[in-house]
């Protein structure tokens, strides 16, 4: 794999060239800092720049064209990472050397440009039609959430713990948020994407990096130049009590959320003592400290999982239930953070998981995906690189994983009751 | 060993059948690092009534997925995981209607994970202790199936469709099925199924064929196996006619959905396999109902519905085509379906694109150890044996056949289910 960065003025194409897949995939990302009310406005905007465009006007057109190009795909995203947003036009398409068009590789890397620089735009608003459908989408999107017991509970307990925290603000906003946009401000937010950005783009694939570049260049105008340094993390307050609540809901299981503030931690824990201590205790799945106790010895659950968010700076404990079991499961919960904290766990445990991280590791190296994301936050966030980062887990003691199970303390506990069978 | 050749794929599937008749298939993918071994039995939900000999025997619903959560448990002690994790393999499994897979991803100590792997699923470790403990967790993961909303609509859409077919149940069996569960049962079923005659292994990844096949003759050979029984699955006759045509439920969702169900006897379709019907089937409605459809850019432009999709299954002996739509109109929608249906177009060059879209997604497929792997249970359970022509099938698939075949797409034996938001929860 060969990995290569081209500067390009306003913005960077950054490369890793590998013959490993039969596909390539690139990303073109506007990060920004995360402000609450336009989260909306920007899940919406890409909805719209991916829905159809000038030259395709209806959703349509565009499939036909993506179907001509060999099923490429392009399609948009916006992502919460910590404090940031990132608006991310992700292209998938085959390798041009399965491909008998010459100008297969020029068209295909055309299409996400055309979208995001030939919108469906008169007089300054989107087109009205275009705008109508999306608005259902996200109208969809933001009431069916009550149908997943997960996301219900998990955005719940964001909400209990800090609504004022940006882990917890919504990225398809409210309802109200919603009935106040229309296709001008969509248009406003439009303009403002392209000026208050940060722009890179990622590409991984078996092709001609400096052809692609040269296409990226005569495709893409963008012309603003950012210097801003942005924050990723958020430092969500820790609280002296920790608080406990719950709602009832219409689900047949209790549906439980306990979220644990991370402080403190240096870039080693973060990137690698944070993970093994995480395996042990609840992501390892069905031989974690977690899993033994609450699901295995105690039969009390079917899901049972921990999850670091890393750039949130907190620790999410989630468990599906019976109503009746809650107050055990999380007496038992708190139990294993405690015997993590004395150290009762062996040398054996913390073996196998620094060696199923590394394997971890080495199967995310067999994904195309995988390789960029790793290439992304070591750009961002100075990440090790895959092998570096396989290394640093062999290095972790028992020491280091103690040091970092002192540095989490409870903040909210949020259940959602079920009504029973 | 046998090779065999997937035509113009340039790819080959290696078969070898080791000694106790296990029937190993494998496809060497050198570009990445790691393995995917699945071993999977033919048995699964719908097996619930069986003959050996002249015995019937008949178990409780989900004993197949039950079977599949105490099979990890090695002795009174230690579970596969704890194994799994020394050697660094990432150890599952799942249940169907037609069969039951253990599944293992390695990146090293490859043929330590194959070994573990035959030796938890060929270990006959179980108590009525396990048993009794296991219900709990496994009816947890039932009443979470319960309050999963699309699991409730897919399985409310098969119960209007089938009227004694076991493909209605649901696959976990419900919390009360559950608790039936005994010893005895769990035992009859791993004797009578879990018999490498009636199992296969399919590896995928980077590996050597011919040294994972000794990994599994040597491993085998040191175990004892009763003889293989032969049990005969009994199935009760399916009635042709869907068991309701319309039914409203009132679920945990916000919006309005409905599903649209076509049940069409295989019968109808005589001298096409059902390989091939199947994908002429997929073209036909995505050339009608797909994104680049006027039916489904009509709807949504006009915000008659939020989303349309289509699904095209084989259940024994029916070919069940449905149409799932998100919409706050479900008449308006159904009487458009049922309009579209009696109308069907053959659009000629929509089907020439999109079958060049669909020979361009078979030869992707084959970046993808995970793919490739469920490809080959896919072609052994319901066809099987691997299918080696696709390509070909593709290729030569000519659209005259689609006039005769058209015909049988209507709306005769329709299950319609309207599933509307509980009272506190409209949009």
């Amino acid at each position: 794999m060969t990995y290569k960065t081209y500067e390009c003025n306003s913005f960077k194409v950054h490369t890793i060239k590998t013959d490993r897949f039969k596909t390539s995939h690139m990303e073109i990302m506007f990060r920004k800092k995360i402000v609450k009310e336009d989260l909306i406005k920007y899940s919406f905007l890409v909805d719209l720049l991916t829905e159809s465009s000038k030259k395709y006007p209806k959703r349509k057109d565009l499939v036909v064209k993506f179907e001509e190009l060999y099923k490429t795909s392009v399609y948009g995203t916006t992502v919460k990472t910590g404090d940031t947003l990132t608006i991310n036009f992700v292209t998938d398409f085959i390798n041009p050397n399965f491909i008998l068009d010459n100008d297969y590789l020029k068209e295909v890397l055309c299409m996400p440009f055309e979208l995001i620089q030939e919108p469906n735009v008169v007089n300054d608003e989107f087109d009205l039609k275009q705008f109508n459908i999306i608005k259902e989408r996200i109208r969809r999107e933001i009431t069916s959430i009550s149908d997943n017991p997960f996301k219900q509970c998990v955005r719940n307990a964001f909400l209990v713990m800090d609504e004022e925290s940006p882990t917890s603000y919504p990225l398809y906003g409210t309802i109200e948020e919603l009935e106040k946009l229309n296709p001008s401000i969509l248009y406003d937010t439009y303009k403002k994407l392209f000026k208050d950005s940060i722009c890179d783009i990622f590409i991984i694939g078996n092709l001609d990096m400096d052809e692609v570049v040269n296409y990226i260049k005569k495709y893409f105008k963008y012309r603003y130049i950012n210097n801003k340094k942005l924050d990723l993390y958020v430092n969500n307050k820790e609280r002296k009590k920790a608080i406990i609540k719950s709602d009832v809901s219409n689900n047949i299981q209790a549906n439980m959320v306990m979220l644990y503030n991370v402080s403190n931690l240096d870039e080693y824990e973060k990137n690698v003592v944070f993970h093994v201590f995480n395996y042990i205790f609840g992501n390892g799945g069905l031989t974690s400290k977690l899993y033994k106790e609450i699901r295995e010895e105690h039969s009390l659950c079917y899901t049972i999982s921990s999850l670091y968010l890393k750039y949130d700076n907190l620790l999410l404990i989630y468990l599906g239930l019976d109503n009746n079991h809650i107050e055990k499961a999380i007496a038992l919960v708190k139990k294993c953070l405690k015997e993590m904290v004395l150290g009762n766990f062996s040398d054996e445990q913390i073996e196998d998981a620094k060696m199923n991280l590394c394997i971890s590791l080495d199967l995310s190296n067999d994904n195309n995906v995988s390789i960029l994301n790793n290439y992304v936050f070591n750009y961002l966030d100075n990440l090790p690189l895959i092998d570096e980062r396989k290394e640093l887990y062999n290095k972790v003691t028992k020491e280091d994983i103690i040091k970092v199970a002192k540095k989490i303390s409870l903040n909210t506990t949020y259940v959602l009751k079920g009504k029973g069978e | 060993m046998k090779e065999i050749i997937l035509e113009g794929l340039d790819e080959k599937i290696y078969e070898y059948t080791t000694k106790d008749g296990l029937k190993v298939y494998m496809w060497v993918n050198e570009k990445v690092n790691s393995c995917y071994f699945t071993l999977s039995v033919k048995y699964g939900s719908l097996h619930t009534k069986f003959k050996i000999a002249q015995k019937i025997y008949e178990v409780p619903n989900g004993l197949a997925h039950f079977l599949e959560h105490i099979k990890f448990n090695l002795n009174a002690k230690k579970t596969a995981h704890d194994e799994f994790a020394k050697i660094g393999g990432d150890v599952n499994a799942f249940t169907t209607f037609k069969y039951t897979t253990y599944l293992v991803f390695a990146t090293q100590n490859k043929k330590e994970n194959l070994n573990c792997l035959l030796d938890f699923v060929y270990n006959d470790y179980f108590t009525k202790k396990m048993i009794s403990k296991e219900k709990g967790i496994i009816v947890e993961e039932a009443n979470m199936t319960s309050d999963d909303t699309y699991s409730v609509m897919f399985f409310e859409n098969l119960k209007s469709l089938f009227k004694v077919s076991n493909f209605r149940n649901v696959i976990t069996g419900t919390g009360e099925e559950i608790k039936k569960i005994e010893l005895e049962d769990v035992e009859n079923a791993y004797y009578s199924f879990y018999h490498p005659k009636n199992m296969f292994l399919a590896i995928t990844g980077n590996f050597n064929p011919y040294e994972m096949a000794k990994v599994v003759e040597d491993n085998l050979s040191k175990k004892t196996f009763r003889k293989y029984t032969e049990p005969v699955i009994i199935s009760e006759t399916e009635p042709k006619k869907v068991n309701r045509k319309y039914s409203e439920t009132k679920i945990n969702i916000t919006y309005p959905t409905i599903k649209y169900s076509l049940k069409i006897p295989l019968a109808k379709f005589k001298g096409i396999e059902n390989i091939d019907l199947k994908m002429i089937t997929i073209l036909l409605f995505n050339t009608n109902f797909g994104a680049t459809s006027d039916f489904k850019t009509e709807l949504i432009e006009k915000a008659l519905a939020l989303s349309l999709s289509y699904s095209v299954d084989i259940y024994e002996d029916y070919l069940v085509i449905t149409l799932t739509s998100t919409t706050n109109y479900p008449d308006e929608i159904i009487n458009r379906i049922k309009n579209k249906i009696d109308n069907l177009e053959i659009i000629s060059k929509d089907i020439k694109r999109k079958k060049n879209a669909l020979l361009a997604t078979l030869i992707l497929d084959y970046d993808d150890i995970e793919i490739v792997n469920s490809k080959i249970q896919s072609d052994i359970i319901n066809e099987g044996k691997i299918i080696t022509d696709f390509k070909t099938r593709i290729e030569n698939f000519d659209e005259n056949i689609l006039p005769n075949i058209i015909k049988n797409y209507n709306n005769a034996n329709v299950a319609i289910n309207v599933f509307l938001p509980q009272e506190n929860q409209e949009n």
